[in-house]
């Protein structure tokens, strides 16, 4: 099903805006999870494991959905298929990958700024909390392999996509 | 954005059968899977350890884990 020209730009500006977002909110978080990683002050890592859980649950993880969402509409809605470019296929998959292994990682860096914001914990465990540094480092590497995917679209149709262009052909 | 169509007319839309995949997909594959590969190794040889609750203070797996504080 094409959608009208109008809903496409809506879709495109909200796919856009949510998939350039979440990028930007990586590089945020980055920064924070760099300053956990470097820094030894009790005070500057308890606010800044606070940051952190607030970034990726209202930023990051909201963004994430909007962008794997707003994608698969932009995808089903236009001629470009969900599954008959290699482009978007392999962006789907990556996409799915990288929501996925965040969702596990929120979980996870709530839990930790719950610890760090409690007043009993002490400047020694703080210290000792472990930084989430590869996975944001390693997720913002896979966003931007999407982005060059997105943005380049390297020509290569899956073997679906050409069985339903002469479909399309014959009809 | 380019011609969804238009984009990959040529030897693809005329042939009768499937066309082969993209080198550019087959190199992607490759290196995905060399990422995948090192990274086992490292967790093997290495004993760099990975996965979900790695980095989860109440697991107890972490380097620095501070389960005692839960």
């Amino acid at each position: 099903m094409i959608m009208p020209s109008a809903l496409r730009k809506f879709a495109l500006a909200a796919h856009l805006t949510s998939s350039v977002g979440w990028i930007g909110g990586v590089i945020a978080y980055l920064a924070l999870d760099v300053t956990v990683a470097t820094s030894e002050d009790p005070q500057t890592l308890r606010a800044v494991w606070t940051a952190m859980g607030l970034v990726a649950a209202w930023a990051i993880v909201p963004l994430a959905f909007a962008a794997l969402l707003s994608g698969v509409v932009m995808s089903v809605g236009t001629k470009w298929g969900l599954f008959r470019h290699w482009w978007v296929l392999i962006s789907l998959v990556l996409t799915i990958v990288a929501t996925l292994v965040l969702v596990s990682e929120a979980g996870v860096i709530s839990r930790i700024a719950a610890i760090a914001a409690d007043p009993t914990t002490s400047d020694d465990e703080l210290r000792a909390l472990p930084g989430t540094l590869p996975h944001s480092a390693g997720g913002l590497v896979v966003l931007l392999v999407i982005q060059v995917l997105n943005v380049y679209k390297p020509r290569g149709m899956t073997a679906y996509g050409w069985r339903k262009q002469r479909e399309q052909r014959e009809s | 954005m380019r011609d969804p169509i238009g984009g990959d007319r040529g030897a693809e839309r005329d042939g009768e059968s499937p066309p082969s995949t993209p080198t550019w997909v087959k190199l992607f594959g490759i290196a995905v899977l060399v990422l995948v590969l090192v990274l086992v190794a490292m967790m093997l040889i290495g004993g760099v350890r990975h996965g979900p609750g790695l980095h989860d203070p109440a697991s107890g797996a972490g380097p620095g884990s501070v389960a005692s504080s839960v």
